[in-house]
């Protein structure tokens, strides 16, 4: 079973991606701040994480940096920033510390989010 | 009259020198008409029978005195006195006299009532001398004698020549009458000449013919003569001008070459641009050759008075703007000795100044050319005057250049100055713009990050609702328009942020190669459930290759938007049709519909900013947009180096084409 790491501190949004992704097989695991985000993302091991930016705590970038730094042993497989913020040098900096795609949340919907899901992690 | 004689009778000398006296007197205040008149110069024309009328009543005058007895009657010595006994004509003589006299005087009178300047003071003392003179003369020549019947007072006369040698010596010391100094070197130079000569000549044809005519009789005295005096006519000239240099170079010991003067100055002023420069050039050339004290030049810079003075450690001059206006309607050289007592004399005896040169060029006063006294102690001759009156115009003109070439740098240093403080004042005012643009950029973010996160809860949800229950087919309808009207907020606001990019000059492009064929593809995949829900054909050429070289999301960005369009405009089971062709160095792509088209008048609207047309929004009113989509595309296709436009018929449909950097 694949198992997802859902970065995400509004519950709406945590709680539909995550019955869509559980409902489809996947292991999903949601931290609700940017703490907590951290500490899951270095246990390592994770098919893919969905990494929002704004977050409480520690923000998204700052997630990505600390992982740069001290990389966990068994590496992630995927880091996507899912985010509803526009900026483009946030975007572009993501992007330079591993993030491999940026996301627009309310441009997306649960049905694409699941289909992008699937195609990163086969 | 006035000799006086040890015979007691009377005698034929007597009455021939009191009868010479008279001739004298008659033919001398003739003369003096004469001087009058033409002193300095005749100011009108004696008509010619006027001319001849008073020279030949003069001759018949002196004739008749002389040769008759009807003027001068008798001349006797009685008891030490000479007596007169007038004749039955003497009243002629008394009416020639005055008469002559009094015009002279007037004449002299009206012209020193009409002159200026020095020749004001010449005239002056020329009219005052003749007539203290004159005055005196015919008050002890005519009316006390007559009057009184004591004739000894008429020795007195010739005393009131006094008058007239005194002012006419003043007028020529203070007011340049004559170059007094002229006379004597001629008349020295031709004493000496004839004392030479005459030493020279006499001595040697002396010697010569002490020695030779002894043996050789009076014929050699005769050749001897003849070699001298050949000797003298040869030698004479270049004697002449030996002697007259020698004395020249004694009395004008201060003279110098006027031309050689004119000549340096002129150098000075063409090869000079500066007014500092100019000017203290000028006073040293000035004060040098014409060997004066000091000198200053008073002009103008930047409105304000600027003095140069020729010696740094003279005393300074002091003039005051008023002063120095004063001087502006002058247009002769002011010299000291000639100026009446008042504020400008009492201004050259403060400051020194022997002499003032007003520097006017044809329309301006420019300022002036103040000069101290020369160092030989000597007034200014008519030689200085003649050269300042030269120096003046071209040095106003050179001043005048210098002040606008001085004005003219001194504008672009201050333009200079502008610019630099002027740029200064941008660059700040630039980085608060820049800093205030990203304030407002990331606010902008910032607030639809925070707008966006509701609409994908709202769309997040009704997505689920619609999707992972079964609804009634009417709750599904009106579940549906709710969440097409949430996508249209979200575009609403991606919208606004790409305008709020766009406009900030922050919309940065990536441009890779791309291949529009697989682009309009994958778009229309993307796009198909709204295909098929209005029954669509949507035509995507097969198989060519059409590279291009722009910003991957961008370019989709704008294909979405113009087939989004597309897909509303089109009624149901109308067709879209994607074309491609390669211009130049472009590839134009064209999305060509079947829908309700637009007006000719509306084409221009269409990409401005919230270009939405009337017609077109009453339509179809349910189709999501906000009417800043083609603004958006056509400012990315603009970025992109491409054009944007469309062509269009109402009923038919219509194309738009935008064109695109060809990938090499």
């Amino acid at each position: 079973m694949k198992k997802i790491l859902l970065v995400e501190d509004e519950k709406s949004t945590s709680d539909i991606y995550s019955q869509v992704l559980k409902e489809a097989g996947f292991e999903v695991t949601v931290a609700d701040d940017g703490q907590k985000g951290l500490d899951f993302a270095k246990a390592g091991g994770w098919d893919l994480i969905l990494l929002d930016v704004m977050l409480p705590k520690l923000d998204g970038l700052a997630i990505l940096t600390e992982l740069v730094k001290s990389p966990p042993t068994v590496a992630n497989k995927k880091i996507i920033l899912l985010t509803n913020l526009s900026l483009d040098p946030v975007v572009k900096e993501a992007l330079s510390l591993g993030a491999s795609e940026a996301i627009v949340k309310s441009d997306t919907d649960p049905g694409k989010l699941l289909e992008k899901v699937k195609n990163l992690t086969t | 009259m006035y000799f006086s004689y040890s015979h007691q009778k009377t005698d034929f000398l007597l009455n021939i020198l009191g009868r010479l006296t008279f001739v004298t007197g008659g033919i001398a205040i003739y003369f003096l008409l004469t001087l009058s008149h033409n002193f300095p110069r005749p100011i009108f024309k004696f008509p010619n029978f006027v001319k001849y009328l008073m020279l030949g009543e003069t001759i018949a005058l002196s004739v008749v005195t002389l040769f008759t007895k009807f003027i001068d009657q008798d001349e006797s010595y009685i008891d030490g006195s000479v007596i007169t006994v007038y004749g039955s004509l003497y009243p002629w003589f008394i009416i020639h006299f005055v008469g002559l006299m009094l015009a002279s005087l007037t004449i002299l009178f009206v012209k020193y009532r009409k002159s200026t300047s020095f020749e004001k003071q010449q005239l002056k003392f020329l009219f005052a001398g003749l007539f203290l003179t004159t005055g005196f003369a015919v008050i002890t020549n005519l009316f006390v004698p007559l009057l009184t019947g004591y004739y000894d007072i008429q020795r007195l006369g010739p005393i009131g020549t006094v008058f007239m040698v005194a002012t006419i010596s003043y007028a020529i010391i203070k007011h340049r009458l004559m170059d007094i100094r002229l006379i004597i070197v001629r008349s020295v130079t031709y004493i000496l000449l004839i004392t030479v000569l005459g030493i020279f000549y006499s001595g040697s044809t002396f010697a010569i013919s002490s020695i030779i005519s002894r043996q050789m009789g009076q014929t050699a005295d005769l050749l001897l003569s003849t070699f001298f005096a050949l000797i003298i006519a040869l030698t004479f000239q270049p004697l002449r001008l030996f002697l007259e240099k020698i004395t020249s170079n004694i009395f004008y010991k201060d003279r110098y070459d006027s031309q050689e003067l004119l000549n340096t100055l002129s150098h000075t002023i063409a090869t000079t641009l500066t007014l500092s420069d100019l000017t203290f050039k000028v006073l040293e050339v000035v004060t040098t050759q014409m060997k004066i004290s000091r000198a200053f030049i008073v002009t103008t810079r930047n409105k304000k008075l600027y003095i140069i003075e020729s010696h740094h450690k003279t005393k300074r001059i002091a003039i005051s703007a008023d002063e120095f206006e004063k001087f502006q309607s002058e247009t002769n050289v002011v010299v000291f000795e000639e100026v009446p007592e008042g504020s400008t004399k009492e201004f050259m005896r403060q400051n020194e100044i022997a002499a003032i040169l007003p520097l006017r060029t044809r329309e301006h006063y420019i300022g002036l050319f103040l000069m101290g006294t020369k160092s030989s102690g000597d007034i200014y001759f008519d030689q200085d005057i003649s050269v300042l009156e030269i120096i003046g115009p071209e040095l106003a003109i050179a001043l005048q250049n210098a002040q606008r070439f001085e004005e003219i740098s001194d504008f672009n240093i201050t333009l200079q100055e502008e610019v630099k403080r002027a740029t200064g004042e941008l660059r700040i005012a630039n980085e608060k713009l820049k800093e205030l643009d990203r304030l407002k950029d990331e606010f902008v973010s910032l607030a639809s990050h925070e707008l966006r996160t509701p609409m994908t809860a709202i769309k997040g949800h009704l997505w689920m609702v619609i999707n992972k229950h079964k609804i009634p087919p009417a709750t599904k309808e009106e579940l549906d328009k709710a969440y097409a009207s949430t996508e249209r907020s979200i575009a609403m606001v991606s919208d606004m942020l790409d305008i709020s990019r766009i406009e900030a000059g922050r919309l940065t492009l990536e441009p890779i190669e791309l291949d529009l064929v697989k682009l309009g593809k994958e778009i229309a995949s993307d796009l198909a459930p709204k295909i098929q829900e209005k029954k669509l054909t949507v035509t995507i050429p097969e198989g060519a290759d059409f590279r291009i070289k722009a910003d991957d999301a961008k370019t989709r960005q704008v294909i979405i938007n113009i087939l989004g369009n597309a897909l509303k405009f089109t009624p149901e089971g109308g067709k879209i049709t994607l074309g491609f062709k390669v211009k130049d160095n472009f590839v134009e792509t064209s999305i060509t519909d079947t829908g309700v088209g637009i007006k000719k008048e509306d084409l221009p609207k269409l990409f401005s900013k919230f270009g939405r047309l009337d017609n077109s929004l009453s339509s179809v009113s349910a189709s999501p947009g906000t009417g800043l989509g083609l603004y958006i595309s056509k400012k990315i296709i603009e970025l992109s180096g491409g054009k944007i436009w469309a062509e269009s018929e109402v009923g038919k449909g219509s194309t738009f084409i935008f064109s695109l950097p060809k990938a090499k």
